[in-house]
């Protein structure tokens, strides 16, 4: 396969997807008609109110829920169950209690059987990069929330899995650590470019870190707008001060808020 | 967050956890000798908290002998509850059919008075110790059972999902987390199952013993000697607080390898 051809293909495809919970009458649609790609090496949040079934979405792409009705590939591979090579994050960090940071990090390795000196290297490297340096033998408790997101984090990327979903990973933290979060998340990310998904309700952490923002409807979810992101990478979290941030932020509040969805269009 | 305090005391707040019921277990103990001194009630029915004391220290080397064979009874009682009730406990929590068959029973069971069983182990065992350590290990195994089914079915959902997206074997689930996280729960099944352990042996000893502190008691009550019963009665609870605080101790040790050391430096 070329390079360019790479660049192009779409490494996560989502079409016509539906969900519902429960059947007849009484079924709730939580998805409703959902199209979308990313390509490999794209960055791209699903931006939506709380509630509005973009978490589900997620999980469908994840493979931890079955879909009712279309289909989702990742890499080429329909998606009929979780898969190795994808690292997930969660809202809430799921580290188990009795584990070190480093062995939590650890546990998919553990878990898939694999050599535990190389992927430990790469643990003990990635928690450095995460700021968390000399905490691999605390455990979960004497961690701050932050802290044990950014142990998630590295847990998610351990394995070195081509895709990395996320779910809201940061919405359970306080506003200065989340910035904090962002900048790691930022920074992890321009070093390995894995293709991600990342689904928030933060319009603010949806434009610092996307190529390519998915605005999301109410429940029943589907795609309201597709928007580019125009900073250069690498990014730092100066972008914020700009005009062009304020500006955008205000469309994505509009469309989010269900106030402008046609100038949402004219944009993208 | 009391009974970890009763668990992991600190040395300071092993003062404040154990003065006021000393202090007023002392007081009681002064008003009962001053009121007693006062012949408000007979001596024969009501000893002295000093005739006790005396009556003991001058017996000591026959109710400690007593003690000791209740102890170890009570105490291989209980090694057998635990053994039985881990193995039975998992595998209802596994079986379907193990699940459906013994439930129901164990549930018609727990509702059963079971002292009332206490002369069937008689009948069935005859009079020696294995049917008083069958007894206390009858009365001690369902709590045990209870708290490792529980314990088993409540791994949080978060855990078990980290699980499904790392695509764990069920045995590996099991393993790395089901039990861990069920231990917590054993072990305070274990906790109550330490006091009916002693429970059962003091009944078989009721029934059939010649040895024992059920034996010295049921005898000082045949002979209206209540300073011998009372004494019999204070050696009974040694007896359970040791086998309670040895249960303590293995838990301490399991709950330092669980959240990790630290969490016992600060005592909070």
């Amino acid at each position: 396969m070329s390079e360019e051809h790479a660049e192009n293909a779409a490494y996560i495809s989502v079409s016509h997807v539906r969900k519902s919970y429960g059947s007849g009458n009484g079924a709730i649609e939580a998805v409703s008609d959902v199209t979308f790609s990313v390509k490999q090496g794209e960055f791209v949040s699903i931006l939506g109110p709380s509630g509005c079934g973009k978490s589900t979405l997620l999980m469908l792409v994840a493979g931890l829920e079955a879909l009712t009705f279309g289909d989702i590939t990742v890499d080429r591979a329909r998606v009929e169950g979780p898969r190795r090579g994808t690292g997930i994050m969660f809202q809430d960090a799921s580290l188990l209690p009795w584990k070190t940071v480093l062995e939590n990090v650890m546990f998919p390795v553990r878990i898939s059987g694999q050599d535990w000196e190389p992927y430990s290297r790469r643990a003990r490297e990635l928690l450095a990069m995460v700021g968390l340096a000399g905490f691999e033998g605390k455990r979960p408790h004497e961690l701050s929330g932050g802290m044990r997101q950014r142990t998630a984090i590295c847990r998610a990327l351990v394995h070195d899995p081509s895709v990395l979903l996320m779910d809201e990973p940061f919405s359970a933290l306080d506003a200065i650590t989340r910035d904090e979060m962002n900048v790691a998340l930022l920074d992890i990310w321009q070093r390995y470019h894995k293709t991600a998904l990342f689904v928030t309700h933060s319009i603010h952490e949806a434009i610092v870190l996307s190529d390519r923002i998915l605005v999301m409807s109410k429940r029943p979810a589907t795609v309201i707008a597709d928007i580019r992101v125009p900073f250069e990478r690498p990014r730092t979290m100066d972008i914020i001060e700009t005009a062009e941030f304020t500006a955008l932020a205000h469309q994505l509040r509009g469309l989010v808020e269900g106030r402008a969805a046609q100038r949402g269009k004219a944009v993208a | 967050m009391s009974a970890r305090h009763l668990i992991a005391p600190s040395a300071r707040n092993l003062m404040d956890v154990w003065l006021p019921p000393l202090c007023l277990l002392l007081a009681v103990c002064i008003l009962w000798q001053l009121g007693m001194s006062n012949d408000i009630v007979s001596g024969m029915l009501l000893p002295r908290p000093t005739g006790v004391i005396s009556y003991g220290v001058d017996n000591i080397a026959m109710l400690s002998a007593q003690a000791l064979f209740t102890a170890w009874q009570a105490a291989a009682s209980l090694l057998l509850a635990a053994f039985l009730g881990i193995t039975a406990g998992t595998l209802i929590f596994a079986s379907s059919i193990a699940r459906d068959t013994f439930y129901p029973i164990i549930l018609v069971l727990q509702v059963l008075p079971k002292v009332a069983m206490a002369p069937l182990f008689v009948v069935w065992l005859g009079t020696g110790d294995t049917a008083r350590i069958a007894f206390g290990a009858f009365l001690a195994f369902f709590p045990v059972l209870l708290a490792t089914t529980t314990g088993l079915e409540q791994t949080p959902q978060y855990a078990l999902r980290l699980c499904r997206s790392l695509l764990t074997t069920p045995a590996q689930t099991f393993c790395f987390v089901r039990v861990p996280y069920a231990l917590l729960h054993i072990f305070s099944g274990l906790r109550i199952a330490a006091t009916l352990a002693v429970t059962g042996v003091v009944i078989g000893e009721f029934m059939t013993a010649s040895r024992g502190l059920g034996y010295v008691i049921i005898d000082a009550s045949n002979r209206i000697d209540s300073k011998a019963l009372f004494a019999a009665l204070m050696m009974l609870c040694i007896v359970g607080l040791v086998l309670f605080g040895l249960v303590v101790l293995v838990q301490r040790a399991f709950k330092a390898w669980y959240f990790g050391q630290s969490n016992y430096a600060g005592g909070a």
